[in-house]
């Protein structure tokens, strides 16, 4: 049967009720994200918890939505206060408010949902064409692959979001591996860092840590800031296709660049928003209308963002790897109804990256109805201060946390983790790298030993392997690249050359 | 924040993750001695690769710190006058009294009294303590969204509340 069959038979399967749930998604997802402080990775942890009585394809349906509407989301608050709703939009207030100033928000509005929508299906495309080819790679994937896959993925999640000093993403990164060995061992069930506390013999689950790190610091930053809200006026509607269409190329070139930053492990839609910004001002033929209200800044942001969406669902889908904090609650949300994104995927269910790819595209059309329904009432939620919308929101991370198990110790590892991920905000260490070592630690622990198992305890295994010699050469040239080595060489070499 | 200050932070988060990966390399030895693991070899012990991840802490963080140390421009002065200028900021208290309120929700109400008692009592206290609106609005605004989640979550969602 061949993919566009498969893919027909998914779309023909899809009943009302999905398209309600992705219709329900994309809703409160565009809520979510519009609002300052909440972000789809937030919306989705707190949420996945609740779908645990939904049948399986139903809650992912709704998660999708949820994360489709949450990316756009964000532009309308970065448009309308010139507040991103999430770090996804950062890029988009730059153009959008001054272009709301002017008395165009509106037509910002509209260019950010169509860029919005192309950036989705660009992604869903990309989704459906790349990972039958990674999955025939991986397929050849044995133990000393994924560890090096999974260090490489971590180290490279805190290279791209560490800030002024790559060192520190790399400490997130390694830190959120050293949370996953918390519990008993996958090989010999042995516990490791219990201290004796029964509810650590499980491990930590990663979706508290994850709200923790990402919704607590928001909610004492918008507490503590009290800050007063400015919403910019929303008139009439307008329908100007022709400023999107204008050049062929920003929304390709975006798209090219959100699917690519997507497949990142762990660096996610804020990374590719900014970087498609600063590739559209570079090749522009007008780069001094950038953050002055220039449409094709818009349109890069809005389509890479939503492009990165596809491009996240790449490595997760064929790795078992996010390729974003939000994919990566879906990771979670996947495994709580007994799907096991990866290498298995394709053979166990074949027909689930067209199921997804199908969410996508609802969500799409989904985005385009809902997006012109909710412009004007959006504006009306987003006059509500923080100071009323937070301390909701700490009920929501508290409930979010709790319905997962039923655990009042995810309460506490909500709250220790967000009183740390605070912390970590304040010296600018990126929060991104510790969820992915929290989900990718397990999975690099069990794959190292294994694989030191199999060639009875030679460590050449992990360069005798072409894939994993590859992988092994990929992280000594990044960490040689970060430490300034590679400058230094370079530095003499010129030098030399020179004399 | 200056660069001096950010680095005075970096100095001692450095130490703070070296501290946790010399933890983990001593725990990670312990391993290797647990007697239900003497018949298994030792390349598979579970200490092996904590014990790597803790060497990787604690190599980058006293990195860290070095970088740290050296970029402070003297990281105990520095350190001095950021504590006193953090303790005479008001966004310091307010961020304090932030996290006792969460602390006092989440540990003090939630698991001690009806779920929505304790989520008013929080949402009613912390709305008025931060001039969200009028009182009378704060109290009317909490119990709504009190009895909204628990209906959302417990009814809905079926599932049992705290």
């Amino acid at each position: 049967m061949s993919a566009m069959q498969i893919f027909q038979e998914v779309m023909n399967s899809l009943g009302w009720h999905t398209w309600l749930f992705i219709g329900v998604g994309t809703f409160i997802g565009i809520i979510v994200g519009a609002l300052p402080g909440l972000t789809s990775t937030m919306g989705i942890a707190i949420l996945t918890g609740i779908t645990y009585t939904m049948s399986g394809l139903d809650a992912i349906a709704l998660l999708i939505g949820l994360y489709v509407g949450g990316t756009y989301g964000g532009s309308l608050s970065a448009i309308l206060l010139s507040i991103p709703g999430t770090p996804a939009a950062g890029a988009t207030a730059l153009d959008g408010h001054p272009l709301a100033r002017q008395g165009q928000a509106s037509q910002a509005i509209f260019i950010t949902r169509t860029a919005s929508i192309i950036g989705t299906l660009f992604g869903l495309l990309c989704l459906v064409l790349f990972t039958p080819l990674i999955n025939r790679i991986t397929l050849n994937f044995t133990s000393p692959e994924f560890f090096l896959l999974g260090l490489f993925g971590i180290l490279i999640s805190g290279t791209l979001t560490g800030g002024d000093l790559a060192i520190k993403g790399w400490l997130a990164g390694v830190l959120g591996v050293a949370i996953a060995m918390i519990g008993m061992d996958d090989m010999f069930s042995y516990p490791r860092f219990t201290f004796g506390w029964v509810e650590l013999m499980t491990g930590v689950p990663f979706i508290p840590i994850m709200i923790g790190f990402f919704g607590i610091p928001q909610i004492i930053d918008a507490l503590k800031e009290n800050q007063d809200i400015v919403v910019a006026t929303l008139k009439g509607t307008s329908f100007h296709l022709g400023s999107i269409f204008r050049n062929i190329w920003w929304p390709i070139r975006a798209g090219l660049i959100g699917v690519g930053i997507g497949a990142i492990p762990g660096v996610g839609e804020d990374v590719a928003a900014w970087v498609a910004y600063g590739a559209a001002k570079r090749a522009s033929k007008n780069p001094e209308k950038f953050g002055k209200g220039s449409y094709e800044g818009l349109i890069a942001c809005e389509t890479a963002n939503n492009a990165c969406v596809g491009g996240a669902m790449i490595p997760l889908l064929s790795l078992g790897i996010p390729g974003s904090p939000p994919a990566a609650v879906l990771l979670g949300a996947f495994m709580l109804h007994n799907v096991r994104p990866g290498l298995l995927l394709s053979l166990e269910a074949p027909a689930f990256l067209y199921q997804i790819t199908a969410f996508l595209l609802v969500a799409a059309i989904m985005l385009f109805v809902i997006g012109i329904l909710i412009a004007r009432p959006i504006a009306k939620v987003l006059e509500v201060k923080p100071q009323i919308i937070m301390p909701i929101v700490a009920v929501l991370c508290a409930i979010g946390a709790y319905a997962l198990d039923m655990r009042l110790f995810n309460i506490l590892l909500v709250f220790v983790s967000g009183i740390l991920g605070y912390l970590f905000k304040i010296g600018q260490y990126p929060p991104a790298p510790i969820v992915l070592g929290t989900i990718l630690g397990t999975l690099t622990d069990t794959s190292f030993r294994r694989a030191l198992q199999a060639s009875q305890g030679n460590p050449l295994v992990f360069v005798t392997r072409l894939i994993a010699l590859v992988f092994l050469l990929a992280i000594v040239l990044l960490v040689l690249s970060q430490t300034g080595v590679l400058a230094k060489l370079a530095r003499r070499r010129s030098a030399q050359k020179t004399a | 924040m200056r660069k001096e200050q950010l680095r005075t932070l970096d100095f001692f988060m450095g130490l703070g993750f070296a501290g946790v990966g010399i933890f983990m390399i001593i725990e990670s030895i312990e391993f290797f001695n647990a007697p239900m693991l003497q018949g298994y070899p030792k390349y598979a012990n579970p200490g092996v690769f904590t014990g790597f991840v803790g060497i990787l802490l604690a190599a980058m963080g006293l990195s860290l710190s070095a970088i740290g140390f050296r970029e402070s421009g003297g990281v105990i002065k520095t350190a001095r006058e950021s504590l006193a200028g953090l303790v005479k900021s008001p966004g310091f208290y307010r961020g304090l009294l932030v996290i006792a309120l969460l602390g006092i929700y989440y540990f003090g109400l939630i698991g001690h009294m009806r779920y929505v008692l304790a989520t008013f009592i929080f949402l009613a206290v912390t709305m008025i303590t931060f001039k969200a609106t009028a009182w009378w609005k704060a109290l009317i605004i909490s119990a709504v969204a009190s009895y909204l989640v628990a209906f959302f979550f417990g009814t809905v969602a079926h599932l049992p509340l705290p």
